[in-house]
């Protein structure tokens, strides 16, 4: 789609089948169509391949995951060496309960930003005008 | 209602008044209360001593001084055996009784060689897969001599139990002796971010056959506690907390009486699951007022006439979801107030938060802090010393009022609908609830709800968590699965096979047929969670795996 600009940037956001936790996630879905950015929301993928699929599918152009399990690293290395796999360029984010300390450890595997406990959905929707495309 | 960043703040900050007298579920508060706000109570009718119908002011006529609450801290990580260590921790430094909870995939119903389960096997709570993991959990602990509350509120409630009640058998303790609770509410889960893992009618079958079974053999068993602080801390307010809590347990107890089961045999081992929010006196009132409306619905409605059956008996777990990652310490005042408020409501069980859990689950030192915070209230603050000390404030009388009526429109609006399998099945639940919880976000986005550290008082954040962040063991998640692909190896092929076949003929033979001493005798022929939950599931005309990855290996 390249030269094609697009009226509305389109994200897809997600969690792991296991995890519990939606609420964060839910808000961050509403404050980013309140942004005008259009949100896919697929509320469990169970394998990586899954989310790739989708990603390819709706040709997002940024994809968020959430999770406030504990597992964000294993997720992480999931779905980066997946994409690095298939030879796919699509900018990973992830969200949720993730000890700060962790945050340098995500970006070495490839995340592009962390939105660890307390960040409000303003800041996801205004990372992904900023960085990814008009609105 | 900011930081003073220049000297003429401080003189706002002097002059300023609150800007939100409303409650944080919505009712307005005046700025004084007086006799004429209680006009209409009557204290025989409505209050009542402690210990006397319709319990408003309690459950027991002396509370506390008869018995303290009873002091829990949730704790599940790792294997069995991590959790043990931690629960001998949580004995040492003075806890009364223990609250152990499971991980996801346990949660689920699945095992943890499941391919989905990698990656989530231990981590928000204790793998429970086989009776080997009970028996590792509990080693040590004598189950006749502790108070056991064990959380696993979907699916599998009933393997889990039945686990229990074998590890206490094969110590020689009759299962008659236990003491304890068992978080038997599958319906709840579905609108807390789990994957509903069993259809509704296979859920409550099963959440109906634990009450059934200890009513004949548990006599002091908990046998079904209704979570609505997980349907708090989904956003909706007090209000919707109380009705949406005795809604669904209307719906469990309609079940035990379609079993066949009579009213006061089982009624009285029934407890719910609150949250103690922030709001301070709103929290009181709510549970003030759940007690006075579930005595009126056992008596009046379900004609129940033992005095046991109208008891609203409950314990608090105090909202996580109040807590903040910013300025993490702040959250230790929280807890303490919203402790308090469970216990001046007269509570029966209480876990207090721990102020890492929106950063981590929590370290051995922020749960001693947690309990010491039921501790210093226990025996340094005097407020245990008599029942309802608030009991009378025009006050607290007045807004237990307003809860009460605004909870009845909410139940009334269900019980139209057909009750709350129907108000579930129609989406108009999944509805209500997040309507509430985008109204709270969107308050706080409003700054209409002010929140220290998030949206007014902020600072730098700090580069570390005070205290340190938790951390699991990292060779936990693979010790389990090997441990389990290798009990799947070793045991006895045929008397499991046989064990599985006589499990499956049960669950096919109706809804009726209680199926939990069949769960424990498959148990014992080294059956795991997941292979039982499945061979369930096929008896019903489900697939054996939820995930639909795997097939029946029998």
């Amino acid at each position: 789609m390249e030269g094609v600009k697009k009226e509305k940037v389109r994200v897809l956001l997600t969690r792991h089948l296991l995890e519990g936790h939606d609420i964060g996630l839910r808000t961050v879905v509403n404050g980013c169509r309140e942004s005008g950015i259009e949100v896919i929301y697929y509320p469990r993928f169970e394998d990586f391949s899954e989310i790739v699929k989708v990603a390819e599918e709706e040709d997002v152009a940024l994809v968020g995951i959430t999770s406030s399990s504990g597992a964000h690293i294993y997720l992480a290395e999931g779905v980066i060496s997946l994409l690095k796999e298939r030879g796919m360029d699509i900018p990973i984010i992830m969200g949720g309960v993730i000890p700060d300390k962790d945050v340098p450890r995500l970006k070495e595997i490839g995340i592009k930003c962390v939105f660890g406990p307390g960040s409000a959905p303003d800041e996801v929707a205004g990372f992904i005008v900023e960085n990814i495309g008009p609105c | 209602m900011s930081n003073n960043n220049n000297i003429d703040d401080i003189m706002s900050a002097y002059f300023e008044k609150p800007k939100r007298t409303s409650t944080w579920s919505g009712f307005s508060v005046k700025e004084i209360y007086s006799p004429q706000d209680i006009e209409g109570t009557n204290y025989d009718r409505d209050l009542a001593n402690a210990g006397e119908y319709p319990y408003t002011r309690g459950i027991h006529s002396d509370m506390f001084r008869g018995r303290y609450w009873t002091k829990r801290e949730v704790t599940g990580f790792g294997t069995a055996t991590d959790t043990n260590r931690r629960l001998k921790t949580q004995i040492k430094e003075g806890v009364s009784g223990l609250n152990v909870i499971r991980d996801n995939p346990t949660n689920l119903g699945i095992d943890p060689d499941h391919p989905l389960a990698k990656g989530e096997v231990g981590l928000v709570g204790v793998s429970l897969c086989s009776l080997r993991d009970m028996e590792d959990l509990t080693k040590g602990i004598a189950p006749d001599k502790v108070s056991m509350s064990l959380i696993c509120a979907s699916c599998p409630a009933i393997v889990i139990l039945a686990q229990y009640v074998l590890v206490a058998e094969q110590r020689g303790i009759d299962a008659a002796k236990l003491r304890g609770t068992i978080a038997n509410d599958p319906l709840h889960c579905r609108y807390c971010g789990w994957r509903p893992s069993n259809p509704i009618e296979l859920s409550l079958k099963l959440s109906v056959d634990i009450i059934e079974h200890c009513t004949h053999h548990m006599p002091y068993w908990n046998t079904a506690v209704v979570n609505s602080y997980d349907l708090r801390e989904n956003g909706v307010n007090a209000a919707q907390e109380v009705a949406f809590g005795l809604a669904m347990a209307m719906a469990y107890i309609n079940g035990a009486l379609e079993r066949g089961l009579n009213i006061d045999e089982f009624a009285s081992r029934r407890a719910f699951y609150c949250s103690s929010h922030i709001d301070f006196f709103e929290e009181i009132a709510k549970l003030r007022s759940a007690r006075r409306m579930w005595a009126r619905i056992m008596k009046e409605k379900y004609g129940a006439e033992n005095p046991k059956s109208w008891k609203f008996r409950f314990a608090v777990h105090t909202a996580g979801c109040s807590l903040v990652p910013q300025q993490p310490l702040n959250n230790i005042i929280r807890i303490a107030y919203q402790a308090l408020a469970a216990v001046l409501a007269g509570v029966q069980s209480l876990h207090s938060c721990s102020y890492d859990e929106p950063i981590a689950l929590p370290t051995e030192e922020s749960q001693r802090i947690a309990l010491r915070t039921q501790q210093i209230l226990a025996y340094e603050t005097g407020v245990s010393s008599t029942a309802d000390p608030l009991g009378g404030s025009y006050y607290i009388e007045s807004l237990t009022n307003k809860i009460e009526e605004e909870a009845s429109k909410i139940l009334d609006e269900i019980e139209k609908m057909g009750g709350m399998i129907q108000a579930m099945r129609s989406g108009w639940l999944d509805h209500e609830i997040d309507k509430s919880s985008l109204e709270y976000q969107k308050e706080v986005e409003r700054r209409e709800r002010i929140i220290v550290g998030v949206n007014a008082f902020v600072v730098p954040p700090d580069k570390e968590t005070p205290g340190g962040v938790h951390r699991n063991p990292v060779e936990s998640e693979k010790e389990q699965i090997a441990g389990v692909k290798e009990l799947k190896a070793k045991r006895d092929k045929k008397r499991l096979e046989e064990a599985i076949r006589r499990l499956r003929e049960k669950a096919q033979m109706g809804e009726k047929e209680n199926l939990f001493v069949p769960i424990m005798d498959s148990l014992n022929a080294e059956a795991t969670l997941g292979e039982i939950m499945g061979t369930l599931r096929e008896g019903y005309g489900y697939s054996y795996d939820p995930l639909n990855i795997i097939e029946s290996p029998f």
